[in-house]
Order: C-alpha cells, then sequence, then structure tokens
C-alpha cells in the first residue's frame, strides 16, 4: 500500500493513467476497425455478379430491326420430322418454308444468336445440334457477324452452364462465339411504349446487334405457364433487371422488352420438348419438331398449342390463348396472337 | 493501486469480449451456417486455421470470412452467404467433390457423401414474397436442385419442406423480393 506518497502524485498518477489507457483503448480499436474495412485483405468474390453492373446512363433507343410487326397477320412454319430426321433437315426446311435465308436476313446484318442455356441441365437448354444448324444457314446469308450469347438463371454460373450443356464446344466448332452476357457492358435503352418500365438495362452485344434469332426450347413454366421466344429474351438483361421484372410485374415487363428488343426470326426447338413441369425437372417428350417464324407472338402461340396438345390438354388453342405475357406482348405490337390472323405452314418430313 | 488497476483492466478487457463476442450474437439472433461437412461447432471453430482457402475456392463465392461482427470465436472462419452465391454441392461444379473440403488442410470441412449433405434449411417470410402478395413469382422453385424441398400452394405460392431442403441457398440467393423473403437457416443441419 502506497501510504507514504503524497495526494497529488498519487491522483496525477491515476488520472493519466486512465485517460493514457482510454486513448490507447479507442486507438486500438480504431486502428483494428481500420484494418478489417481494408478490402483488398478479404478474398475476392469469383461471382460476376457481385462486382456492380453499372450501366452507361446515356439513353439510346434500340437499334432499327429489319423486320416490323405486322398487325394483318403472321405466318408461322411447324417442320415436324420422323424420329430418323436430323436437326439440321427440320431446320433447313422450316427456313426455305419462310422464305429463304438470304431473304429473311439482310446481308451485312450484324446477327445476335439467343440460345436458352438458362440452367445446368442439357434438356433445359436448347439443343446445341438445332443452334449448330441455324448458324450454319445464317452464315449463307453473308452477316457481317454472328454472335451467341446467354446470361443464365439468377445464382447460375453462364460460362459452366454452356459446358456443361455442351453448347460451348459444340456451337463453337462452327466458329461463332459463344458470349457469357454476363461479362458484358450493360447500356441503358428507353421503352417508349412500356406499360410498366419505361427503360431497361441490357448487355451492349444484344443492343448493338442489327438482327436477333431466338431460339428457345419449348418448355413449361411454373411462373409464366410456358417458356418460349419471348420469355427467352429475359436472358438479354443483367441479374439486378431480372429481379426487377419479378418485383414489378413479370409478364408485362416480358412484353415491354420485347418491344424494344424484337427478335427478327424466331427458330424454336422442339425436338424433344420439357411438359408438366418446367423449366427444369419436366417430362421430356420428343416431338422432333421445329417451329419458325418471324414474328415472336404468333410463334409462341402456336409452339404452346403444340406442347399443350403433347400433355394431352382438352383444348389447347385456349389455354395457349390464356398466357399472360403472349397477350401482353400482343397489345405493344409485338406480333399477332390472334389465332384466326395466323397461317400455319406444315411441313411433314418422313 | 495495483490490484485496483488490474482490476480495472480486467473488466475493460471483459466489457470489450462481450461486445464482439456476445452482441453480435444477439444481434445475428441465429448460429452461422457452415460449408457441407463441416465439424460440430465447438471443433469447427477449434480446428479452423482461418487460412481462408475454402472462401477462395469456392466457385459461387458463397462461402464468406466471417468478421468481428460475427464473433469473437467465429471471426476469420468460413460462413455461408447466400446474398453472394449458393452451394453447388448438390448440384452444380461441386457435384462431383465439395472443393471446400478438397483444400481444407485440418479437416474443419470434410468430405462427405451427397446424400449426407445438408447445410440447414430455408425459411419464408410469406409477407415479403412476391408469390405470396398475389404477384407472378416462383423464382425458387425454378431454381431449387431438389424435387419437393419447394412444393406449390395452389399451382402459384411456394411451400418449403425444412426436411427435404438441403440448405443450398439458390433460392435465397434469386429470390427477386427486396427486402428477400427467404433466409437461409442452420437449422436441421447435418455436421460431422
Amino acid at each position: 500500500m502506497d501510504q507514504g506518497q503524497p495526494e497529488e502524485e498519487k491522483s496525477k498518477r491515476s488520472t493519466v493513467s486512465r485517460r493514457t489507457f482510454l486513448k490507447l483503448l479507442i486507438a486500438g480499436a480504431a486502428a483494428v476497425g481500420g484494418i478489417m474495412s481494408l478490402d483488398f485483405l478479404y478474398p475476392k468474390p469469383t461471382n460476376p455478379e457481385l462486382r456492380t453492373v453499372t450501366p452507361t446512363t446515356a439513353k439510346v433507343t434500340a437499334s432499327t430491326f429489319s423486320t416490323t410487326p405486322s398487325s394483318k397477320g403472321a405466318s408461322v412454319v411447324v417442320v415436324r420430322g420422323s424420329a430418323s430426321v436430323k436437326p439440321a433437315v427440320l431446320v433447313e426446311r422450316a427456313l426455305e418454308s419462310l422464305g429463304g435465308v438470304e431473304k429473311i436476313v439482310p446481308s451485312g446484318a450484324s446477327i445476335f444468336v439467343k440460345p436458352n442455356v438458362g440452367f445446368y441441365d442439357k434438356e433445359a437448354a436448347t439443343d446445341p445440334r438445332v443452334v449448330v444448324a441455324v448458324v450454319n444457314c445464317l452464315k449463307r446469308a453473308l452477316p457481317s457477324q454472328i454472335v451467341a450469347g446467354e446470361s443464365s438463371v439468377r445464382g447460375n454460373d453462364t460460362e459452366y452452364a454452356l459446358q456443361v450443356t455442351g453448347m460451348r464446344s459444340i456451337v463453337g466448332e462452327t466458329g461463332v462465339e459463344v458470349r457469357d452476357l454476363r461479362k458484358d457492358q450493360a447500356v441503358n435503352v428507353s421503352i417508349p411504349k412500356g406499360k410498366a418500365m419505361s427503360s431497361v438495362n441490357v448487355f451492349k452485344t444484344v443492343r448493338d446487334s442489327s438482327f436477333i434469332v431466338d431460339m428457345p426450347r419449348l418448355k413449361r413454366h411454373s411462373a409464366t405457364t410456358i417458356t418460349i421466344s419471348l420469355k427467352n429474351m429475359m436472358g438479354t438483361v443483367p441479374d439486378s433487371e431480372k429481379g426487377r421484372f419479378h418485383q414489378v410485374n413479370l409478364n408485362q415487363c416480358i412484353a415491354d422488352l420485347n418491344s424494344v428488343l424484337r427478335p427478327s426470326l424466331v427458330i424454336i426447338d422442339a425436338t424433344n420438348v420439357m411438359t408438366k413441369r418446367g423449366p427444369t425437372g419436366g417430362t421430356m417428350v420428343e416431338l422432333n419438331t421445329v417451329i419458325a417464324s418471324l414474328d415472336p407472338v404468333a410463334a409462341d402461340i402456336v409452339a404452346a398449342e403444340e406442347l399443350f396438345k403433347a400433355e394431352g390438354v382438352t383444348d389447347p388453342a385456349a389455354s395457349a390463348g390464356r398466357v399472360e405475357h403472349i397477350q401482353m406482348a400482343a397489345e405493344l405490337g409485338v406480333g399477332v396472337a390472334d389465332r384466326s390472323k395466323i397461317e400455319i405452314v406444315e411441313v411433314k418430313i418422313s | 493501486m495495483k490490484r485496483r488497476d488490474f482490476l480495472r483492466l480486467f473488466g475493460v478487457g471483459l466489457v470489450t469480449f462481450s461486445f464482439f463476442d456476445i452482441l453480435p450474437r444477439v444481434f445475428r439472433g441465429r448460429p452461422l451456417v457452415r460449408p457441407p461437412g463441416s465439424r460440430v461447432e465447438d471443433l469447427f471453430n477449434a480446428v479452423c486455421v482461418r487460412c481462408v482457402r475454402c472462401v477462395q475456392i469456392c466457385p459461387t463465392s458463397v462461402i464468406a470470412m466471417a468478421t468481428l461482427g460475427d464473433g469473437f470465436k467465429e471471426l476469420g472462419t468460413p460462413k455461408i452467404d447466400p446474398a453472394r452465391g449458393s452451394c453447388e454441392r448438390i448440384h452444380g461444379r461441386c457435384a462431383e467433390q465439395a472443393r471446400c473440403a478438397q483444400v481444407c488442410p485440418t479437416g474443419a470441412i470434410l468430405d462427405v457423401q451427397k446424400e449426407n449433405v445438408k447445410l440447414g434449411s430455408t425459411v419464408i417470410n410469406t409477407g415479403k414474397c412476391i408469390a405470396w402478395q398475389g404477384g407472378p413469382c416462383l423464382t425458387c422453385y425454378e431454381v431449387c436442385p431438389v424435387i419437393g424441398a419447394i412444393t406449390l400452394f395452389d399451382e402459384s405460392r411456394p411451400l418449403f419442406n425444412e426436411n427435404i431442403c438441403v440448405g443450398c441457398g439458390r433460392c435465397a440467393y434469386a429470390c427477386p423480393a427486396e427486402p428477400k423473403a427467404l433466409t437461409l437457416t442452420s437449422k436441421g443441419e447435418r455436421r460431422t
């Protein structure tokens, strides 16, 4: 016990030591906090979507596409092959029946091909052999370039999906690049006719193209009843937009998106269609069919009918007519949903 | 005096420790979700050497490093954060083998068979769910890799089965609602 020490010294020592101690404590906490907030000390996430995608704010209207929707009527080609007929043959006949690829695609066009590779499952993706067949036909129109691309369902890695479905390797053999759009820059596009959105962020590759070839696989879908060419266009927007679509109104947003990124040519892979449940886990039915059109709405109506027929639904046409996003797209002038105004050209190859 | 100072120091130390250990736990309210095949919690915190190799190797970045806010004992250990990604042990890039278990040098994470993988289970807040509020959304149902974990009420609203759910977090990551309607919890987790 320091009884011998004068009072002043005693209190001075304890005052200083407490103050100093507190200062040290705060300084120490600040130092630790400061070090822990240094970003470079932490491992970087490999998920590309975690790096914020900042779209350029310049308002640009979408590039003009070579076909304009007609309110008069639309033509849809349905090519059915027996089991032995190869996808390439189905595709060739489909494009022939539409007037021939040289007529449909303007020479010098910058083509963007949109297959469906949303998941890691082969059955859920567009058959790569159908995509190859289409690409080989498109080359004959002498385009300035052909690029294929996709951004998968939120949470799925597009690179891995392209690999595991064989899309990357099989389509790569044609010399056409299959791009993981998530690595692309996002740009803002205004939607003059938009009912749910006035503008949308899309990947630059798609916005910069002059001709979109939409190639979905014909499937059921839990939220939108079916997923065909209109729904397939969702792969052209970044994850944040996909989320926004759901928040605002999924069906209307799909319609709005298609009103500015309107596919010029739709080729639906109905070689093996997903019934009863989708977009994954459904029952696959072999139809060996390809459905093609210059009108995405008409194509979806006809394809939806085909799907419901394959399921044994009592009134397939009525069910197809009830799909919300197709009707909404028709209202925006994206295409013709009125069955009576759609001419169906049936081709059978045995 | 010395004793008094010592006691003061001890008191401050206790308060600091509590601040960084008990408060985060209270704040967080629930235990951390760990990578698939992780040892039981006490053993995990003891065995993990905080090398963060699992954080670096995870292909989806779902494994994150626990910070001071997660607790003193947990600091630097790996945790599953579905805000960053989802676990692909069941379906995807780690379907053959868990990469995190492969690189773990001390066996804090063990490579277990797929049938035994359960990180936890997801719970839904129907008040925040777009589908339950009447909108068209079934993103969780779409992305779920385990048939039966999510079923549909009225073909439009998701119902979660915590027994079948493996806690991969795909649904929680993909949920487009803001704020998210789905939370991945450690409930039902299988530890080694």
